[in-house]
């Protein structure tokens, strides 16, 4: 051995973080919505990135899922942060979550994510009403092995998402669903939900309990008045 | 929740000494608000203002920082608050300024990044860095203030010498106050994780021993076998591993978070190439340290010693170049940590309770030879070369300002003035002013 180097715990592999978005890509994300969650999306990832920089030892992996008609990864190698490049989706059909949960419940397990894991950040993007049937996709979710210790985040788009589902897929007696009523708000969300859980990993703690907890308490609040509704 | 946005130009009155500065731009903003750099008049400052939301949720922040302004900074390498600040049209913000943190610095979580944002410092500036924070921890809490969060956002390091920085002041209260923090992840003494406690001066020794742990080993010290087997980590399972379950991976009546074979090896090889004295300490931190209870952690001055003792008696294998100590008298038997190749052990001077490896591009600092703390503890009086000619012969040149006498031990004396070397033999005897130095060996004759 002559080639020591002299620190070479590099070689140890990092902890991975699975963020992964889910998307609602059903027809009325049509037009401004749909352009403007792709901007959000895109413009949160150099913020996830330097969210990742801050957490040296843990590995941050983006993931996302969009549905419509059926459910289907628009990325599902989960891939690293640091190379990540963000591209478009569109919008057609019906708003088939419950499908959307069956499908991300079989990616949830330890064979699908192999290695060290931390529990996977889950943000889920809507702006309708489930067309099928969301009470057995969120059961299938919740009976799958890392489902149950997702941390899950919903964001609701416009006046028209359905909030009792999308709580019903937090999950959490204190954390409610984001809501985003216009363009900018939903940029901001978009990054909040994308960035916060990263950063809780290694900032310091003001709250007991868990990181959903601390989440709950860090949350954007809803200030804004339902005239102001732009879609 | 409010984020103030101060705009370049933007005027500010510093409280204690009315003086004016200007907002130059915006550094950064955290959890508990944004920090500037501002211009005065004697230099740049760093300012920050806190969001309302901090303010309203921390009751004992003003108070923090008007006794920190007026205790001052417990030693250089704290970035202490100097003044509290008005921000001029905005009478409702709090802000205090600070000194700049100067650019050499990098935080110390860059100890464990993945290329290319790593920085991998000399194990003799790893051990600098970690005498120089318990020696700051020292003067903090002797005299009665403790930090609350130690952690990787808030030290920062010198990777070329070992310096470091101390950021995040505002913390800093009265042992036994209310805690603002609880502090961060994977730092937190196992009782605050727990929260059967709030930080204090107990928990920070706690929190501090972590951080060496991170410096020399880049790694955390509980993190064995059973982190390693924890497939998904979440709450339960850190709160198990961090606190109601902690095991040391080198703990040795209890191996069962132990290191395991082809993961951890590259940790095993570095946690042998520390000093016995230093093993030992972070054995007791964590392992009878993990309890709660001042009598059971270890005290900034056992670590101080056995840091400096560290500093001085780190040799690279002439063979892989794996740099470790050789704690093996010259003369004796010896072997790289890393490849196993026979080592020679260099000679090795005395110097009052401490010694000096001569092996040559050794460093003499001048803490071995007067009484110096701080920053001043690390400037380098004298190293040790080979004489220009004649390789086989070592000196030690004088990189100081005072002139020595060097005694051999045929009777011959001489004055070193500064900028000379004095040739290093058996038996010679260097008389720095307040301290002699005994060169120990025959290789260096």
């Amino acid at each position: 051995m002559t080639d020591t180097p002299l620190f070479d715990m590099v070689g140890v592999v990092r902890r991975q973080l699975h963020l992964i978005l889910v998307i609602d890509c059903s027809g009325s994300m049509t037009g401004e919505k749909m352009a403007s969650l792709n901007y959000a999306i895109a413009s949160a990832v150099p913020a996830i990135r330097s969210a990742a920089a801050e957490n040296p030892d843990t590995d941050v992996r983006l993931r996302i899922l969009r549905f419509s008609d059926q459910a289907q990864w628009h990325v599902e190698e989960a891939a690293p942060v640091a190379d990540f490049s963000w591209t478009d989706l569109t919008a057609e059909g019906e708003t088939r979550l419950g499908s959307a949960l069956t499908v991300l419940a079989t990616s949830l397990t330890p064979e699908a994510m192999p290695g060290r894991q931390l529990s996977p950040v889950i943000v889920l993007v809507s702006d309708g009403q489930p067309t099928d049937d969301f009470a057995s996709g969120q059961a299938a979710l919740m009976a799958s092995p890392y489902g149950a210790k997702s941390v899950r985040i919903a964001i609701a788009i416009g006046s028209d998402a359905d909030l009792d589902v999308l709580n019903a897929f937090v999950a959490h007696p204190e954390f409610k669903v984001l809501q985003a009523h216009n363009a900018e708000e939903l940029v901001n969300r978009i990054k909040w939900a994308t960035t916060a859980p990263v950063k809780t990993v290694s900032s310091p703690t003001k709250v007991s309990g868990t990181a959903v907890d601390q989440l709950s308490q860090q949350a954007p609040v809803d200030t804004v008045q339902s005239s102001e509704l732009v879609w | 929740m409010e984020i103030p946005v101060l705009d370049p130009g933007a005027l500010i009155l510093l409280a204690g000494s009315e003086r004016h500065a200007v907002i130059k731009r915006l550094i950064g903003s955290g959890g508990q608000g944004s920090v500037y750099e501002i211009d005065d008049s004697h230099g740049p400052l760093a300012l920050k203002v806190y969001f309302s939301q901090t303010v309203d949720a921390d009751p004992r922040l003003a108070q923090r920082l008007d006794r920190g302004i007026a205790l001052g900074p417990p030693d250089n390498a704290f970035l202490w608050p100097l003044d509290r600040a008005r921000i001029l049209g905005r009478p409702d913000l709090v802000a205090y300024v600070m000194p700049m943190r100067e650019s050499r610095f990098v935080g110390m979580k860059r100890l464990i990044s993945a290329p290319p944002d790593r920085v991998s410092p000399k194990l003799v500036d790893r051990a600098i860095a970690c005498l120089l924070t318990a020696e700051c921890f020292h003067k903090l809490h002797a005299r009665g203030q403790c930090y609350q969060d130690i952690s990787f956002g808030n030290l920062f390091l010198d990777p070329l010498n070992g310096e470091i920085a101390i950021c995040d002041n505002d913390n800093v209260d009265v042992n036994g106050a209310p805690a603002a923090v609880y502090g961060t992840r994977k730092f937190m003494a196992p009782e605050i994780v727990r929260r059967e406690a709030l930080p204090s001066t107990i928990t920070d020794l706690y929190s501090m021993a972590v951080m060496f742990f991170y410096i020399l080993m880049a790694w955390h010290p509980l993190d064995g076998r059973r982190e390693h087997e924890t497939l998904l980590l979440d709450g339960d399972a850190e709160v198990s591993l961090y606190g109601t379950d902690p095991l040391f991976m080198f703990d040795e009546t209890d191996e069962s978070n132990g290191p395991v074979a082809g993961v951890h090896d590259p940790i095993v090889r570095r946690w042998y190439s520390l000093p016995r004295t230093v093993r030992t300490l972070l054995t007791r931190a964590f392992t009878t340290g993990l309890k709660a209870g001042i009598g059971s952690r270890v005290l900034e001055t056992e670590w101080i010693e056995a840091f400096a003792t560290m500093r001085d008696t780190i040799i690279a294998c002439p063979n892989c170049t794996y740099e470790q100590v050789c704690e093996t008298a010259s003369g004796g038997q010896f072997t790289c940590v890393a490849c196993q190749t026979p080592i020679a052990p260099p000679a090795a001077m005395l110097l009052g309770r401490g010694r000096l490896l001569l092996s040559h591009g050794a460093k003499l600092r001048a803490d071995r030879i007067g009484r110096e703390s701080g920053r001043r503890r690390n400037t380098v009086v004298a190293t040790v070369e080979p004489h220009p000619r004649d390789p086989s012969i070592s000196g030690l040149r004088n990189l100081g300002t005072t002139t020595w006498t060097a005694v051999y031990v045929d009777g011959r004396s001489t004055a070193v003035a500064p900028g000379q070397a004095a040739r290093l033999a058996p038996g010679c005897r260097i008389d720095f002013g307040t301290v002699h130095g005994l060169c120990l060996n025959e290789d260096h004759a």
